[in-house]
């Protein structure tokens, strides 16, 4: 067996050391105090494990899942080729920007009392949101990307007589894959938490809901637990950007990365 | 029929923010190019020769005038040109082979076969690659990205290349190996070149004949012909007494030229 050396090894132990000392301050000091303030790992970590087996916590995590899941997709579907145009097209820029940074600017979340007037409470409602929150980050990447890809990349294209389709899938495309991704990452974090912030509003089901609805009995234990669940969820998707990303800039020399 | 026709083209173009000013870029600017021959278009920097190359690849539009490119008037890039970048500009996401395919992808328009990989392959090897195919373009040395550049040109076979400062970002001693070897491939292809520099040197080593720009709005001042013995590698015709007179010539009419340039 080989050898493992401590001075390539550290780099993977020091995260986990700061996540222990986190926990174990957490631990000593809720214990010490009033349990519905912040309570403790342990109990939080009793709670989740009553949620899984009642099975309260499967049902609340795919609710939420799937509001952000569809949201974000919804988001990068329309949001990317938007961008596009509007990075390549002067006439689709000049027309869409001003309403892309208006709307940019105003929170989604704060739009979620007319989605409720126009799609009741239901899902859609929340997919609208959650869509609307994270459509925008994406469309003005890719419009930054396609903007970056060098001009005399693109007279290599005309000059070899490349059509305009080839231009696109060719040259203009690949060069905004890595702006691409990182919109989308900043799509995740705007998407988990307008899915939350929705759903404990509305107090309408889902991770959010079982939050508002075990902060408003006091009971701080069963409200961490689908608070940790929501992070997990959201490391998953990021972490699923960042393999994504990874695969399309193989090409990058290191450490002009993006990640 | 010559190769190249340019038929008294002109460029100008409005100078920025404003309506009514124009900047004279070219100005009646005629000259043509024999099969097979090298010409160099030499000026003042910033004189506008990289904008008549440009014309010439069908990339910018002149004023008026036109070009006749293999007896087509350009319009669109001719399928009998390719272009060598003073940028280089080779798409970082593509190893070396796929850059050279990429010329191939274009302008054939179609998937590349097994035939269109190893005729990839004959010219990478042809411009000293072979081993390099599978590098990404930020792992080769500026030379060898330019050899790629020039791979990629030569791949497309065409009866014209035109070169816009091809050495003008290597040092000095890649930039005399790439000279060389530019005049072997040339030698080899047959291809007809029109070359942009403001490098005296390059232009009259290079050259079958120097068109000598005038300051903007440019126009061919002068046409020098170099007659030096061939093959010019394998001797020492920088020596050659033929060499000092153009050379001399040459400097003489840049030099008024560049006092011009600085005046406007």
């Amino acid at each position: 067996m080989q050898r493992l050396k401590w001075s390539k090894v550290q780099w993977r132990v020091y995260p986990w050391l700061s996540i222990l000392f986190i926990l174990a301050l957490w631990q000593i000091v809720g214990a010490r105090i009033n349990p519905i303030l912040i309570s403790t790992p342990t109990a939080a970590l009793s709670a989740l494990i009553e949620q899984l087996q009642s099975g309260e916590m499967q049902v609340g995590f795919w609710q939420t899942a799937y509001t952000f899941l569809i949201g974000l997709l919804l988001g990068l579907v329309i949001g990317a080729p938007l961008g596009v145009l509007m990075g390549r097209y002067r006439i689709v820029e000049s027309s869409l920007e001003i309403v892309v940074r208006v709307l940019y600017s105003v929170p989604a979340i704060a739009l979620f009392p007319l989605f409720i007037l126009a799609f009741g409470f239901g899902d859609e409602m929340k997919i609208v949101v959650v869509f609307l929150a994270c459509v925008l980050p994406i469309a003005m990447n890719a419009q930054a990307g396609v903007k970056s890809v060098d001009n005399a990349l693109i007279d290599v294209a005309k000059v070899f007589g490349g059509t305009e389709r080839e231009l696109f899938t060719k040259i203009i495309l690949p060069g905004t894959v890595p702006f691409l991704a990182g919109g989308f990452k900043i799509a995740i974090g705007r998407a988990i938490v307008t899915t939350v912030a929705v759903e404990m509003i509305t107090t309408g089901g889902g991770l959010g809901g079982m939050m508002s609805y075990y902060s408003n009995q006091l009971l701080t234990a069963e409200y961490v637990a689908p608070l940790i669940a929501t992070v997990i969820l959201s490391l998953l998707v990021y972490a699923l950007g960042d393999s994504v990303e990874r695969r399309f800039s193989a090409w990058r020399p290191r450490g002009t990365g993006s990640s | 029929m010559p190769l190249v026709n340019v038929d008294s083209v002109s460029l100008s173009y409005p100078r920025p923010h404003s309506d009514t000013e124009f900047l004279n870029v070219l100005k009646d600017t005629s000259f043509e190019i024999g099969d097979g021959e090298f010409v160099t278009l030499l000026g003042p920097t910033g004189c506008g020769k990289t904008s008549l190359l440009r014309i010439v690849a069908g990339l910018v539009k002149p004023s008026s005038g036109q070009v006749l490119v293999g007896g087509q008037r350009v319009s669109d890039p001719s399928p009998i040109a390719a272009y060598v970048f003073q940028q280089i500009a080779l798409i970082p996401w593509r190893t070396v082979q796929r850059n050279v395919e990429l010329a191939l992808e274009m302008r054939h328009h179609r998937r590349m076969s097994v035939a269109d990989h190893s005729r990839a392959r004959e010219i990478i090897a042809l411009v000293g690659l072979s081993g390099f195919e599978d590098y990404y373009p930020h792992q080769i040395s500026g030379g060898m990205q330019q050899r790629v550049g020039i791979a990629r040109a030569l791949v497309t076979e065409p009866k014209l290349l035109l070169m816009d400062e091809p050495f003008g970002a290597l040092d000095a001693q890649t930039r005399r190996i790439l000279q060389d070897e530019l005049l072997s491939w040339r030698a080899r292809t047959g291809v007809s070149v029109l070359f942009v520099s403001h490098d005296l040197d390059e232009a009259v080593y290079l050259s079958d004949r120097v068109l000598v720009m005038s300051a903007r709005p440019a126009s061919v001042l002068e046409e020098l012909e170099v007659k030096l013995p061939e093959p010019r590698i394998n001797h020492d015709c920088r020596a050659e007494p033929q060499y000092a007179d153009i050379h001399k010539r040459a400097w003489e009419l840049l030099r008024t030229q560049n006092a011009a340039n600085d005046q406007t």
